[in-house]
Order: C-alpha cells, then sequence, then structure tokens
C-alpha cells in the first residue's frame, strides 16, 4: 500500500509534520512503513521556460529548432525539438546541458551535453512527462499553464517532492479502512489530536429523486452484501488532467482514460473499487448479482476466457456476465473513448468469496486485494458519492441521470462493547486516565458512553467489520495512539518454584558433552527432508517415507527416515577439504500413520568418514564409533549397555538400517531395549553417496534412553572385603561366535561367584584351524562371605570349564 | 571361419562364467577381445579376406564380441554382489570385543558445538533461572494447532503469511512454534511459564537469505494480570542477558492473527535500533482454544528467530552455512562449552 505525504497534507494538516516526522509517527502508532521516497528529487535543474520562437530544422523535416528563454533576464537558447505539438509562446519544463534526467520507468538517467543534432548545435532539451519520469505522457512535450511563473524550478510549480511512503502491508491485513487515503487520514488526525478533512461527496441536489432507480438485485446476499449503482450521463471521456495523471502515476497507477482513471483515484481514496460500464453495453436494463453456474464462461477484460464454478461471483446484465465481481471487468463492457453514460458499481462482496475465486483463477488485481480484507458496507455508497462529486467537478455538463439503486439487505447496527476502564491499564500496564482512555475511542470515530468504571463502546462501521471485535481490540487502539514507548518493563511477581530443564533437554546436553567435548565431534544441523537419490543411496527407496505435497525442490520430498542420509550428504560436501571427520547431529525421524499425527522419533546420528580407511579396512571407525557411543552412554549415566553382533530397526515403522555393512554393525541395548544401531556403512552405500575410503554410522534413539533414565535407580552394591581370585582360560571358537556369548557361558556357570569376566586376547592363525579363533579370558572369582578357598576356586574354575566344554569349545588352560 | 568364431565365443563365455574373481576376469578380458585377443584379431584380420567373406566374417566376430563383452560386466556387476554378500563373512568384525585399550578412554579435541545450538542452550537457560519451563512440541503439526487454534482459520488471509509446507498425510511442517502454545494450555493451567525451542519450516526457495529451515524460540506467560509492561521486562531482561547489558527495547504496533495487541519488537544493537521479534498479548480466542478463560487469564507470547540472532551476534553473512555443515564454519564455534 502506498501513501502520498500531499494528499495526506491535504486532509490533515501536516504544517507541523514533515514527512520524517510523519513515517514516524505512523511506523509507532499504526503500521510498519517499510520505505519512502521523494518523489522528483532527481530533477534538480530543470527549470521553466517560454519558448519564444519555432523555425524548422535546416536539416531534417521533422524536427524544430526553438528558441528557450527560462526567465526575463536569462540568454536564449537553441534547443532542437522532435515534438509535433510544440508551439512558440508556450511555458515549458526546460533541461539546459549538464542536467541529468531519471528517464521513464526501466530507462537509464541520462545526463545532458549541448550537441549537435543534424548540424544544429542543441543546448538542453524541452522535455516530455516520460523524460522527467513523471508519467507514461511521450505523444508531446509537457505543457505548462499559461500563468506559470519563468525560470524557476520545476518543482515549484509542479507537483513533484511529494514523498511516497510504502506501507508494510502485512500490518494492516486486518485494517480494511487502512487500504485508502481517507482511512490515514482519520488515523493521523486522532494521532495529531485535529479532525479530518473529508473530500466533498456529491451533493444531495446533484441526486435525482424523482423516476425510477436502475433495477439492481441480489441474488446471492451471502456474497454481497451491498450493491449501489449511479448513472452518469452527459459524461465525455478523454485523457486526464496533468494533477490526475501525477497523481496515479506517484501511486504506482498508469493513467487510462479519465472515467477510468476517476475510478482509481477513488479507489487510492476511499479505499472501495468502482467499477465503470458503458450503460451502451448494459442490457436488458437490469444488473443482478448471483453466483457462478458450473462450468460457466465469461471473458475479463485482460481477454482471458475464465471458466467459472458455483460460488464465483458474477455481475450479469439481461443477458450475461458482464463482469467478474469484485477481481475484474468483462471484456465488452468497460467504457470507451467515446462514452458518454456509464452506469458505476460500487458494492461489498464477500471476503472469503473473493479470496478463493481470485486464488483459483490466479487473478488478483487492487480490487480483490481490498475485498478480501473484508470492506465497510457503508464506504460503498460514499465511495459512490465520491465519484458523482468529481464527475460534477471535472466534466462539465454530465449529471446523475436516476436516483441511487442501492441494495443494501443489512444495514449495520452498531457494535457495542464494554469496556472496563482497569482493563486497559491492567492489560497494558500503563497508568492512564479514564478520560485520556474516552478521549482517544472518541478521537479514533469510537463513541464512548461512561457507564460507572466502564465504558459503552460503540464501534464505527469503518472498523466493524473484521478488527474490532472485543475488548482486547480496544485495549490495543488505547495503547497504540497513547503510544507504546510509553510502556515501562515491570518485572512480574509469581511464586519461587524450582524450575529443571526437561529429561530430553537434559539427554541433548549430555550427547552434545560426550560427542562435541570428549570425542572431537563436529555438531552440525542438517534437514528434516531429503529427496528420492539420497532415500536410495541408504536403500530406502522402496520405503513409504511422509510426502511433501509442495517441495520446494526434488531433493526436499520426503520426510526423514534416519538421520544417516542427512549426516552423509553434509560428510559428502566436506570430504574434498576434509579427509576425515566426525559428525554428529540431532534429528527427528517421521513415520506415517494411518491416521492423526506422524510418529516422530528423535533420534542423535553419528557419522566419521575416512578417506585413508580403505586398503586394509580393518573395521577400525566400526569399532571407534562403538567405543564412541559408549562414552555417550557413561556420559548419559546409563548402565549396562550391552553390546551385539548384527544390525535392528530401532522400532517399529523405522526401517532396517540396510545401510549398515552386514558383518560390521552392532546393536546397543539398556536393559534388554535397543538404544542404538551403530555399524560401518555397507561399501556399496558409500560408493553411491560419492565418499571415498569407507565410512561409518550409528543412530541413537532418545525414547528408550529417556525411559532407562527414568527407571534408573542406584545400583549400590557393599565394596567386597574378601579377595578376587582371578584365573585366565583360552577358548578356541568357531570364528564367528561372539566373544560376549563366550564370557556370558562362564558367567552363567558360576553366577554367584564371578564378579566380571573380560576377554583381553584375541588370535587365530598358527596353532588355531581354519575358521576358528582364540579367545583369552580373564575370569574373576569371589565370595562375598569368604575368602575364596583355593579347594573352591577350583571347584569353580572347574565348573566354567566344564560349561565351554558342554558348549563344544576346545579350553586351552594356562 | 564362421565356425571358428563361433567355438571361440563358446570357449570364451565359458572362461567368463568360470572367472572367480576380478583378476581372472580381467585376463579372459585380455585373452578374447583385449588389444591382442583372438576374437580382435579376427576382426583385424577381415580385411584380408576374400569379398564375399568380409561382411559376414566381420558381421560375426563384432556380434561375438559384444556377447563377450556383455557377460564380462554382467560377471562383473555378479560377482561385486557376491563380494558385498560375502562381506558378512569376509570383513566380520566382531562389535562384543571390548574397545582396544589405545582406543577407549581416549579424549579428543576439535569437536564443536553448531552456534544455533549454543544460543538456544543459553536463552535457555536464562528462562530457566527466570522460573519458565521447557517445553517441545511436534514438528508435524496438524491444521488445527498450526492456524485455527491461533486464530486463523481456514482460508484467513493472514495465511499467505505463513508459506506452508504441507504433507501427503494432510499435515503440515509447523510453520512456527506458537503450536506448542495451544499444546501447552490444552494440558495445563495457569500459571503457565514456558519456552518452546525448536525448528520451523517456511516454504522458500533457498538463497544466502531464505531458508527453509529456521529455529524459534516460542516464549509464553498466562497467569492472572499479566501485562505489557511484564512482556517488556521479561524480553528486556533476556536480551541483555544474551546480546549486550544496556540493551533497550522498543515497542511498535504490528499484527499476528494470535496476539491482540500485536507488536514488533527492536533491540538497540552496537548503536542502532534492529527489528528483532514479534511478540504480543495472547488473543482471548487462541486462550479460549486452549480451554482458559480470557476474562480471568491474560497472557504474552512472543516468537524469535535464533538463526537471525545468531547472525547479528556473531556477524555470519549467509544464512546457507547453518544447515550445509561445513567444517570450516562450525570450527569458529568450539570454543566456551560446558558439559
Amino acid at each position: 500500500m502506498k501513501l502520498s505525504y500531499r494528499w495526506l497534507s491535504e486532509m490533515v494538516d501536516l504544517a507541523e509534520t514533515p514527512p520524517p516526522a510523519l513515517k514516524q509517527l505512523l511506523t509507532f502508532h499504526t503500521a510498519e512503513i517499510e520505505g519512502s521516497e521523494v518523489l522528483g528529487a532527481d530533477l534538480a535543474g530543470v527549470v521553466t521556460g517560454r519558448v519564444v520562437a519555432v523555425r524548422p530544422h535546416p536539416g531534417a523535416d521533422r524536427l524544430r529548432l526553438c528558441t528557450v528563454q527560462a526567465g526575463a533576464d536569462a540568454e536564449p537558447r537553441e534547443v532542437v525539438c522532435g515534438a509535433s505539438n510544440v508551439a512558440e509562446g508556450q511555458i515549458i519544463a526546460y533541461a539546459p546541458e549538464g542536467t541529468t534526467l531519471p528517464g521513464g520507468e526501466g530507462e537509464e538517467p541520462l545526463t545532458l551535453t549541448a550537441r549537435e543534432i543534424r548540424g544544429v548545435l542543441s543546448r538542453g532539451m524541452i522535455c516530455s512527462e516520460r523524460e522527467l519520469g513523471l508519467g507514461e505522457e511521450h505523444g508531446g512535450i509537457l505543457v505548462l499553464p499559461p500563468d506559470t511563473p519563468l525560470g524557476v524550478p520545476l518543482a515549484q510549480v509542479l507537483p513533484l517532492g511529494d514523498v511516497i511512503y510504502d506501507v508494510e502491508n502485512v500490518c494492516i491485513t486486518h485494517r480494511p479502512d487502512l487500504w485508502g487515503h481517507v482511512g490515514w487520514a482519520r488515523e493521523l488526525a486522532a494521532l495529531l489530536g485535529q479532525r479530518a478533512t473529508p473530500p466533498t461527496m456529491a451533493p444531495e441536489s446533484a441526486l435525482p429523486t424523482g423516476g425510477d432507480a436502475f433495477p439492481v438485485a441480489i441474488d446471492d446476499p451471502a456474497g454481497c452484501r451491498r450493491y449501489v449503482a449511479l448513472l452518469i450521463e452527459g459524461l465525455t471521456n478523454g485523457p486526464s488532467p496533468l494533477w490526475l495523471r501525477r497523481r496515479l502515476a506517484s501511486l504506482g497507477v498508469r493513467s487510462i482514460d479519465l472515467l477510468v482513471d476517476l475510478t482509481n483515484l477513488v479507489l487510492l481514496e476511499q479505499g472501495q473499487p468502482l467499477h465503470a460500464f458503458d450503460l451502451r453495453h448494459v442490457r436488458g436494463g437490469e444488473i443482478r448479482v448471483r453466483s457462478a453456474a458450473p462450468g460457466e464462461r465469461m471473458t475479463t477484460l485482460d481477454g482471458q476466457e475464465r471458466v467459472l464454478e458455483p460460488g464465483d461471483l458474477l455481475i450479469v446484465d439481461g443477458e450475461g456476465p458482464v463482469a467478474l465481481a469484485g477481481i475484474m471487468g468483462g471484456a465488452h463492457s468497460e467504457v470507451q473513448a467515446d462514452t458518454t453514460a456509464i452506469l458505476l458499481e460500487s458494492a461489498t462482496f464477500d471476503p472469503l468469496r473473493i479470496r478463493l475465486t481470485s486464488a483459483r483463477l490466479g487473478l488478483r488485481t487492487e480490487a480483490s486485494a481490498r475485498f478480501e480484507k473484508d470492506l465497510d458496507p457503508e464506504l460503498a455508497l460514499q465511495a459512490a458519492l465520491r465519484f458523482a462529486a468529481l464527475c460534477l467537478e471535472l466534466i462539465p455538463g454530465c449529471r446523475v441521470s436516476r436516483p441511487v439503486s442501492d441494495c443494501h439487505p443489512r444495514p449495520y447496527e452498531p457494535r457495542e462493547i464494554a469496556l472496563p476502564y482497569g482493563m486497559v491499564r491492567r492489560r497494558l500496564g500503563l497508568r492512564i486516565g479514564d478520560y485520556r482512555i474516552r478521549g482517544i475511542l472518541t478521537s479514533l470515530g469510537f463513541d464512548a458512553v461512561e457507564a460507572g468504571e466502564e465504558i459503552r463502546v460503540r464501534v464505527p462501521s469503518w472498523r466493524a467489520t473484521k478488527d474490532i471485535q472485543r475488548a482486547e481490540d480496544l485495549v490495543e487502539e488505547v495503547g497504540r495512539i497513547e503510544g507504546y514507548r510509553k510502556l515501562t518493563p515491570m518485572a512480574p511477581v509469581a511464586p519461587l518454584a524450582p524450575r529443571r530443564p526437561r529429561p530430553d533437554r537434559v539427554v541433548a546436553r549430555r550427547v552434545a558433552a560426550a560427542l562435541s567435548l570428549d570425542r572431537g565431534y563436529a555438531e552440525v544441523k542438517h534437514r528434516s527432508f531429503y529427496g528420492a537419490a539420497d532415500a536410495a543411496t541408504v536403500g530406502l527407496a522402496d520405503v513409504a517415507h511422509l510426502m511433501v505435497r509442495n517441495p520446494t525442490s526434488s531433493e526436499h520430498d520426503r520426510l526423514l527416515l534416519t538421520s544417516v542420509a542427512g549426516l552423509l550428504r553434509l560428510a559428502v560436501s566436506n570430504q574434498h577439504r576434509e579427509p576425515a571427520g566426525r559428525l554428529w547431529s540431532s534429528a527427528r525421524l517421521f513415520v506415517p500413520q494411518p491416521a492423526g499425527l506422524p510418529r516422530e522419533h528423535a533420534v542423535v546420528g553419528l557419522l566419521t568418514w575416512d578417506r585413508t580407511d580403505d586398503d586394509n579396512p580393518t573395521g577400525g571407525q566400526f569399532l571407534a564409533l562403538l567405543g564412541d557411543l559408549r562414552a555417550v552412554g557413561e556420559r548419559l549415566g546409563l548402565r549396562d549397555v550391552c553390546v551385539r553382533n548384527g544390525a535392528d530397526a530401532l522400532a517399529e515403522g523405522l526401517p532396517q538400517p540396510a545401510w549398515l555393512h552386514p558383518g560390521r554393525c552392532a546393536v546397543l541395548t539398556v536393559g534388554g531395549v535397543a538404544v542404538a544401531v551403530a555399524g560401518e556403512l555397507a561399501p556399496a552405500v558409500v560408493r553411491a553417496a560419492g565418499l571415498e575410503g569407507r565410512a561409518a554410522a550409528a543412530e541413537l534413539l532418545v525414547a528408550p534412553v529417556l525411559t532407562a533414565l527414568a527407571a534408573g535407580t542406584s545400583a549400590y552394591e557393599p565394596v567386597l572385603r574378601y579377595p578376587v581370585v582371578p584365573f585366565d582360560v583360552a577358548v578356541v571358537v568357531p570364528r564367528r561366535t561372539p566373544a560376549a556369548d563366550v564370557a556370558d557361558a562362564m558367567r552363567a556357570a558360576v553366577a554367584e561367584n564371578v564378579r566380571a569376566v573380560h576377554v583381553f586376547d584375541v588370535y587365530e592363525g598358527d596353532g588355531i584351524p581354519a575358521g576358528a579363533r582364540s579367545l583369552a579370558l580373564r575370569c574373576e572369582l569371589f565370595d562375598r562371605e569368604r575368602t575364596l578357598t583355593p579347594e573352591v576356586a577350583d571347584a569353580l574354575r572347574a565348573r566354567v570349564i566344564a560349561a565351554l566344554d558342554a558348549k563344544g569349545w576346545r579350553v586351552r588352560t594356562g | 571361419m564362421l565356425d571358428e568364431l563361433q567355438a571361440m565365443e563358446r570357449e570364451a563365455l565359458a572362461a567368463v562364467r568360470a572367472a572367480a574373481d576380478g583378476d581372472v576376469l580381467g585376463a579372459v578380458e585380455a585373452t578374447w577381445i583385449g588389444r591382442k585377443g583372438r576374437i580382435t584379431g579376427i576382426l583385424r584380420s577381415v580385411g584380408t579376406l576374400p569379398a564375399e567373406q568380409r561382411g559376414p566374417v566381420g558381421q560375426a566376430a563384432n556380434l561375438a564380441r559384444r556377447a563377450v563383452d556383455e557377460a564380462l560386466s554382467a560377471r562383473r556387476t555378479e560377482l561385486l554382489a557376491g563380494a558385498e554378500a560375502r562381506l558378512a563373512d569376509t570383513e566380520w568384525v566382531d562389535a562384543t570385543l571390548p574397545p582396544p585399550a589405545a582406543r577407549a578412554g581416549v579424549r579428543r579435541t576439535g569437536g564443536t558445538i553448531h552456534p544455533i545450538t549454543a544460543l538456544t542452550r543459553e536463552i535457555e537457560d536464562v528462562f530457566l533461572s527466570m522460573g519458565f519451563d521447557t517445553l517441545d512440541g511436534p514438528w508435524v503439526e496438524d491444521d488445527f494447532h498450526n492456524f485455527g487454534a491461533l486464530n486463523m482459520p481456514a482460508d484467513h488471509p493472514a495465511r499467505d503469511m505463513q508459506d506452508t509446507y504441507w504433507l501427503s498425510d494432510g499435515n503440515l511442517l509447523r510453520t512456527h512454534t506458537s503450536p506448542v502454545q495451544v499444546r501447552a494450555m490444552e494440558s495445563g493451567a495457569p500459571p503457565i511459564r514456558a519456552v518452546c525451542l525448536g525448528r520451523v519450516f517456511r516454504h522458500e526457495e533457498l538463497d544466502a537469505t531464505h531458508e527453509n529451515t529456521f529455529h524459534q524460540i516460542e516464549g509464553f506467560y498466562v497467569d492472572r494480570g499479566v501485562s505489557v509492561g511484564h512482556m517488556l521486562y521479561v524480553l528486556r531482561t533476556l536480551l541483555r542477558e544474551v546480546l549486550d547489558d544496556d540493551v533497550e527495547v522498543r515497542l511498535r504496533p504490528s499484527y499476528f492473527p494470535f496476539v491482540e495487541p500485536g507488536f514488533e519488537m527492536d533491540v538497540t544493537f552496537r548503536g542502532k535500533w534492529m527489528e528483532l521479534l514479534g511478540c504480543g498479548m495472547v488473543h482471548p480466542y487462541v486462550l479460549e482454544q486452549g480451554g482458559i478463560d480470557p476474562t480471568v487469564f491474560s497472557g504474552f507470547a512472543f516468537g524469535l528467530g535464533i538463526d537471525r540472532l545468531v547472525m547479528l551476534k556473531h556477524g555470519v553473512e549467509d544464512l546457507r552455512h547453518f544447515m550445509d555443515g561445513d567444517l570450516r564454519f562450525l570450527r569458529q564455534f568450539g570454543g566456551g562449552l560446558e558439559g
């Protein structure tokens, strides 16, 4: 929304409020002003001058040689001019050499120099509107009124120097009254303690009372709240006067012809879209507002044929559609150069209906943007009368030819809201008197009647459609007009109560400490979505994901089912700089559900890569990663973390970790519940991702960690008072028998008397059969009640060895 | 000649099938279709044949060469797949072994915490110390919690402000942390003092100043008699803790459907006023949706973009650094960590 300072100053006294002050005032009391621009600020140097002589150019038929005098004492200058409308005696805008002209829209600025044109030296330029950047008119030079003083800067005689503000539209979404200058003038008047001078309306005397009004009917009252039609005859159409073209151009509206320009002027002034139909093309002598039939077609004035649906609002005459209501006129009913009679429409349409149609057709116009805001139906009549006043003023001989047609099924009944004075003060935290509260509301056009400790506030129609519904809305009005800068920070008063971070935040911090502080990992953030290619890389091409219906890119079209995919992408982008690295992230995975919200799993992902881990990949990265996970477990305070070989989905709905190396993967469990999977990445996955060497990855599920920590009670055992008796044993087992199985078997044999079993050596090679390996384990025996005698220790040892034998494992004691 | 070629092709294909590894395959390739291969030799000699034989022999030799070539690549893929399948055995590592002593307790330096995480914690700590709870909610939200309950019914024009990613199940990626407000009110009763720290999503094309993934802090305080002045105090306190001791704040009117009145808050930072966050008094409709009586209770709420605050605080020039995992960026934020 653009605002003209000069236009506002015609309705409110801004003598004490220069443009920067106005910007501040609006910013701190009404809405954000995104920017402001001084119009014609770049026309310094252009002056008014008289064409004292016009002669033919000796070298070109279409050029003229003009003598220009900029002021009585100024030296006359020869200027070559190509415009056909230049004539002796005219007062024109003269740009001497050295002046820089802004040029029209999309053109580069031009600095004038004295130069020869077909053999004659031309010193400067007689300017057209377009060259001055004032408009699109370039049929000829700009001719100024005959009483214009000579030799003065153009800015003094033309409405240059106006300041145009750009209002942040989001801030006025809820303020339909601020989509025209009149609304802003009202707002400013309240802020400055003035009364705004509204533009003049057509007087009653100009409106015929006899005869019938033009027939108008609303067949769809839900879609149209008011329809005002005004017939004006005896018109002459044509180009608009300079001031009108300037005013429209300064607010970014192109001049079309006088009648269309006037509808646009009223739009910008009142905020009410108008539409002028050429009365010759309104067939059958009536206008109706109805919903479109299924598949009904009409051609809008941009020449496009539109296919409509029920719900789209149409303006129809006796024969068919003449306009797509509130959005765009029809192709065949618009005003023409020879139009002499019009039907002016000023209506109020349902905001939602307009919004739905304009969104579906992809057709957003100045009109639809305003109707979407929920306009005040009272404005419809006012805007029509304003249009009539402008016609009567500018087009001699025209008249309103029929009584006003006004279909207004439900006139506004003022809404009344009770506002306790105390609520205003309490809600804002501001000391403000009753009198001031009432004064502010009154200045904004509210009718405020005191009733004891509260006031009964009647809402003016222009604030009632959307904005002011309840007392809180009035609190805002008082607060912003009084000024939020008057508020002072005030500490809230509340009972002392301890607060601790929630357990998942504690887990997040401990994980971060373990990985980033202790183990040298870099925490990264990756996106929560990825694409088909990345899913295929980790073997999830055929797994059902939660999909994004409107992705911004095919790389971001589904939600993650493993953090490994996100980490892998970041590892790849780092690897050309970093031969090896360690990353972790805190992520969420999304498992689609048949109904309701998807299941979200908070996870911690780890990924390491090493380009040099290639020739003899011993699984070192995998074992190191397991060590890091154990460190995380320690930091978290998890007891009894168990590791077993293999890989499994961590929770129902999560995919099998197909990305892991089938022989180098493990599940970590706590109390029998899986909390993490880890492994080297399958070489095929590493290759597909574009990494070199080997990489390893793990995923830790947060939920079971929280459960384990919540359940965790102290596992204190009294310190042992009797010595531990260790013995070592070497066991030859099939190569892929996990060491943990061997240790478990030993523990089980002497459950009451075993403190720990450790593997301290692994051997394959000479002396051990192929396909087997020898594990050396230390078993620590004890008894809580007494010192173990050698005899008892021997017996226990024998039980351990018997248990191993029973498994078919060959024991080599030492 | 043609019979000979057929025999050669049969022999070559058998050799391909019999090859047990890549080295053998290479040798087979060299023998038959390499530069000095036997089938290659026949192809080379076609020119010396009588004219009427050149066509058929040349064609047959080419076919034979292609057949062998295809068989070679098929066998190569097969061997690779076999090797991958056998990895489970050939590269098996026993994860149940204790970690090598040398590695077990090693502490590595050079780790880093993401600057967004670091600042989030700092803010979280300030709020915890002031008696606020920390909350979290789902990242995938339903229409009601993201829009409806926040006074943005279907087709509310304010939804244009929220460029939303919609999902195949009809839900959406939350566009702000405000749904957590509603969930907190649904599940608790005033006084509620809470912050929610989390990820939000906006439908945006990516460039230096536009992201589709952000991090936000949502704070809200609902109790009897909560005022704009209280909000000013809490936010100023936060910003003084996080940015600078002498930060000043100011409010400008703005519009968000879920607050009334609504504000933009500016903050002085390094001598300039900067636009920082949106805030306001929780809209009575939102309180009602959360089951709280707006005639008894009032509250304030604010949403602060952490990404933006990190950029402001550290002078980060490009929003994309936050999500691209570049270690050269991340290493600059390694220091000052606490356990």
